[in-house]
């Protein structure tokens, strides 16, 4: 059992096992839970990560059996593993410092240990399982929160199944059309819309949720896809991520703005993927760990301003520049990192995206390109009118708290760092994503690579 | 290390002296520790000094070589293995980029000192420089860009920098719109250049756009398309000039530009920032000048914009919104004579233009306090304050009149008849979903960028104007 295989156990093990203990725990113990099991997390995830970074560890074991639970990590599972670490982290210091519903805690980290799972995961009856299971988290934030959870019910049983469904299946199309739904491609925006409502760190929650979506595009892609199957699931996410990129200039209320972001973003990444392409599959990779880190970070900016002002209706400036100029630039970061400014995290994903879309037909070329204005003027908008206008007077303190600074500080590092250095990240995951036929040697063997190891759903 | 060596490496430092104030600024801002203003002074002043002496290294070494000109490749931003994609930071020295890098130093360093002053002891005194320093950073990578993803990156550098700037008064509402609307163009204007970079590596080779950019021999070209892809790509490389230069039909966001603080509109609007754009169209135009519909559109939009903005700038109430009119109209004229093939005329325009126009924006705010003292003085008021030079007469010029005077006449068109439409047919969706989620249904904001950018009243606006004047 290599190293890698080890961590990768602890990174999925250590989340899932606090969130399960903290929901069952006092309210007091499990609000203080969540911090430090996300920190475990994240060194972890970070740890295995420079290792991958680094060095070539080897691919370990290679047979890949129905049941088998984790599959050997790769490097594109294990950044954007580390990216939702960080951001779990992040999500758990800025959920603390407002003294938010102790149920988001342990949901947080539900969350994140079956994401995790879900990416390492080998066998695809455990697969399954953990897509199911990674509904739990969203459904017990909700319940938390006094919403009904009937809606993370439907949609939850609709992409388990298919999922399911998708074991027998000879082609992958089930589990495309499954993570399209997860990704919220319409009409399914308006079920993460529902799960945004609860507000707070369910933001990082529902970020993660939707973003589980082109995980399983991606694996149902590797699993080989009809061309007409791979049109109509292109032609959907196109179509979904333009709409909602129309739908984020129009949104009055700010939750609701972050919902239709999250679904952009995802339905952007899904079209990546489609592209079908080694350079559309690690534009994807990249972009979802920009995306993770964006949306957690705007999420983050605009839990915090509710947490002073109440609801954010986006039909009004709010001035709360001068009241939190720290956070207001998190969300200008995240915002930008998520359109690919140049220097943030998004840029690189972005750039790939861009050129792999050409390849795929000019008009999902100029729909990517148009699709990306829009939600930068919809990102700005959002900035302007929660952060921006006539100061907002209070006779108390509204001031960012010193763990909402910490947490814009990590993120705000991490979307820097990523995007000003995406060299050794780019390299590392074009290999691991890189197409079999690619590394055939002169023999004509093909190496296992990572499209064997963990894409590939066996067929029975 | 050989002297040629030795310039190579300095003439890198007009990018690197930008990014390292940027850190400077920056981390310690993200920090919560605002140093004195002095330090950021002193600091800014240098690092215009250090980016002037790479410039001159730079300059150096193109004269010493054959054409004069020189390329110099800095890094490999992105390299996907294998090929298929590669984004390589790599300048240029050439005629047109070097007295375009020497007018962006020499106007940026001028504000700097100004701004020094001018906002001292402002609220937003370090925001102000954090985002000078991004647009310095911006100005020279676009300036010195060799490929055409390195100006890309400049042109959302500038964009974004430029932007902010205009709400720099944030707490203000009429800045803050202008923001809004200003991204709104940019946006449109980046979408446009990077669908041309799109179709231009669709319709030639990859080596063919880098050829089309940083050809040294400028201003002939190695490369001309054929007319069918000039159109195409022409007619996009159009867009983008005529969002990022203030061309019709978005001549609007220029006079709203000005909400910034003075030091900014001077350099950012009035100087540089609205010349970025007809440098690109300076730089491309050889490759595309085959193309007899693009050089007619560029000659037309050009001599429209610039007798629009004439017109405009004579009926305007106040002094910054006539500069912004009169700048319309000389970008206009910039314009039409590239598309005529003059591009050294076109290059010694941009000079001059932006040097007076600096120099008019950043005299005028103690201008008309000099106005006002004389008045004061002689206990009269000027005859200019009362018609601004225009007699109404006949019905004809009642007309142009009125459309001069409506402040962003086409912008409004377009709202009235693309932008409402589309915006309308959105807000019912929206109330749609807010009505299915029940409980989670939002207002729905009647100002939304896409319903109504706020086009003010010109009635309204022109009184104000006058208050904020007085």
């Amino acid at each position: 059992m290599s190293p890698e295989f080890v961590l990768a156990c602890l990174v999925v093990g250590v989340p899932l096992g606090a969130g399960s203990l903290g929901a069952t725990a006092p309210k007091s113990a499990a609000a203080r839970w969540s911090f430090p099991a996300s920190a475990v997390t994240a060194i972890l995830a970070l740890g295995l990560l420079v290792r991958f970074l680094v060095t070539t560890p080897g691919t370990g074991e290679d047979a890949i059996t129905l049941w088998r639970p984790l599959a050997t990590p790769e490097a594109w599972n294990v950044a954007i593993a580390a990216a939702m670490s960080v951001a779990t982290l992040a999500a758990a210091l800025a959920a603390r410092a407002r003294l938010e519903s102790t149920h988001d805690g342990p949901a947080m980290l539900l969350v994140l240990g079956s994401s995790i799972g879900l990416l390492f995961a080998g066998g695809s009856a455990w697969f399954a399982i953990l897509v199911g299971m990674s509904y739990l988290g969203p459904a017990f934030s909700l319940r938390g929160a006094g919403r009904p959870i009937w809606p993370a019910v439907i949609e939850g049983g609709l992409v388990t199944g298919l999922v399911f469904a998708s074991l027998g299946a000879r082609s992958g199309l089930p589990l495309v059309f499954a993570g399209l739904v997860r990704s919220g491609a319409l009409p399914f925006h308006l079920s993460s819309a529902h799960l945004q409502g609860s507000g707070g760190g369910s933001f990082a929650i529902s970020a993660f949720s939707v973003l589980l979506g082109p995980v399983l595009v991606l694996r149902g892609m590797a699993s080989g896809l009809p061309e007409s199957g791979v049109a109509v699931a292109g032609a959907w996410a196109i179509g979904s991520t333009a709409l909602a990129a129309l739908l984020l200039l129009v949104r009055g209320d700010a939750r609701r703005a972050i919902a239709t972001l999250t679904t952009w973003f995802a339905c952007l990444v899904d079209v990546a993927i489609l592209d079908g392409g080694v350079l559309g599959r690690t534009a994807a990779v990249l972009l979802l760990i920009a995306g993770v880190l964006g949306l957690v970070g705007g999420g983050i900016a605009i839990g915090a301003a509710e947490a002073r002002v109440g609801r954010l209706s986006l039909a009004r400036h709010h001035g709360l520049h001068e009241h939190m100029p720290l956070i207001a630039t998190l969300f200008l970061i995240s915002g930008l990192a998520l359109i690919g400014f140049p220097g943030l995290a998004g840029f690189s994903g972005v750039e790939l995206l861009v050129e792999s879309s050409l390849a795929a037909g000019p008009a999902a070329a100029v729909a990517v390109v148009v699709s990306l204005a829009l939600a930068g003027v919809g990102i700005l908008r959002i900035h302007l009118r929660t952060f921006t206008g006539a100061r907002h007077e209070t006779g108390i303190d509204i001031a960012g708290r010193p763990r909402e600074h910490l947490a814009t500080l990590i993120l705000v590092a991490s979307l820097l760092a990523v995007g000003l250095i995406p060299q050794f990240l780019l390299e590392a995951v074009h290999a691991s994503v890189a197409d079999p036929t690619v590394s055939a040697g002169a023999e004509g063997a093909i190496e296992p690579t990572s499209v064997q190891n963990i894409l590939v759903m066996e067929t029975p | 290390m050989t002297f040629d060596t030795a310039l190579r490496q300095a003439a890198v430092l007009p990018l690197a002296a930008p990014l390292a104030l940027v850190a400077l600024l920056g981390v310690p801002l993200l920090l919560r520790f605002r140093p004195p203003e002095a330090v950021v002074l002193r600091l800014t002043h240098l690092v215009v000094m250090v980016a002037g002496l790479g410039a001159v290294a730079g300059t150096t070494l193109a004269v010493r070589a054959e054409h004069p000109s020189v390329t110099i490749g800095v890094a490999d931003l992105l390299r996907v293995p294998g090929g298929g994609f590669e984004l390589s930071l790599t300048l240029l020295y050439d005629r047109l980029s070097i007295p375009f890098l020497f007018l962006t130093v020499l106007l940026v360093g001028v504000i700097g000192a100004f701004a020094g002053r001018y906002l001292h002891r402002e609220p937003g005194f370090h925001r102000f420089f954090l985002l000078y320093a991004l647009f310095l950073l911006g100005m020279a990578t676009a300036a010195l860009a060799a490929t055409i993803e390195t100006l890309f990156v400049g042109w959302e550098l500038v964009g974004l920098s430029s932007t902010l700037l205009v709400g720099f008064f944030q707490e203000r509402r009429r800045p803050v719109d202008s923001t809004q609307r200003i991204w709104c163009v940019y946006r449109t204007s980046d979408a446009a250049f990077l669908l041309a970079v799109l179709v231009f590596h669709h319709v030639a080779p990859h080596e063919a756009l880098h050829a089309a950019l940083g050809d040294p021999t400028w201003p002939d070209a190695a490369l001309r398309l054929a007319d069918g892809p000039a159109i195409l790509v022409g007619g996009l490389v159009l867009i983008a000039v005529m969002g990022k230069s203030a061309l019709l039909p978005f001549s609007g966001w220029l006079p709203r530009a000005m909400e910034g603080p003075t030091p900014s509109s001077a350099v950012f609007y009035g100087a540089l920032s609205v010349h970025l754009g007809v440098y690109l169209l300076l730089r491309m135009q050889p490759s595309l000048a085959g193309s007899v519909p693009f050089t007619v559109a560029t000659v037309s939009i050009g001599l429209l914009t610039a007798a629009y903005g004439a017109t405009a700038s004579r009926t305007q109430a106040d002094i910054k919104g006539a500069l912004a009119y009169a700048s319309v109209s000389q970008v206009g004229l910039i314009t039409a004579e590239i598309g005529l093939g003059l591009h050294w005329l076109a290059l010694v325009h941009i000079c001059g233009h932006a040097v007076l126009r600096s120099l008019q924006l950043l005299r005028a705010p103690s201008l008309l306090h000099d106005y006002h003292r004389l008045g004061n003085a002689v206990s009269m008021r000027s005859r200019h304050h009362d018609h601004h030079g225009v007699t109404p007469g006949s019905s004809m010029s009642i007309g142009l009149y009125r459309i001069a005077f409506d402040r962003d006449l086409p912008g409004a068109i377009m709202d009235r008849i693309v932008i409402a439409p589309i915006g309308r047919g959105l807000r019912s969706i929206d109330r749609l979903e807010g009505r299915l989620l029940g409980g989670d249904a939002a207002e729905t904001p009647s100002d939304s960028p896409i319903a109504a950018v706020p086009v003010p009243d010109p009635v309204g606006t022109r009184s104000e104007e006058k208050h904020d004047v007085a």
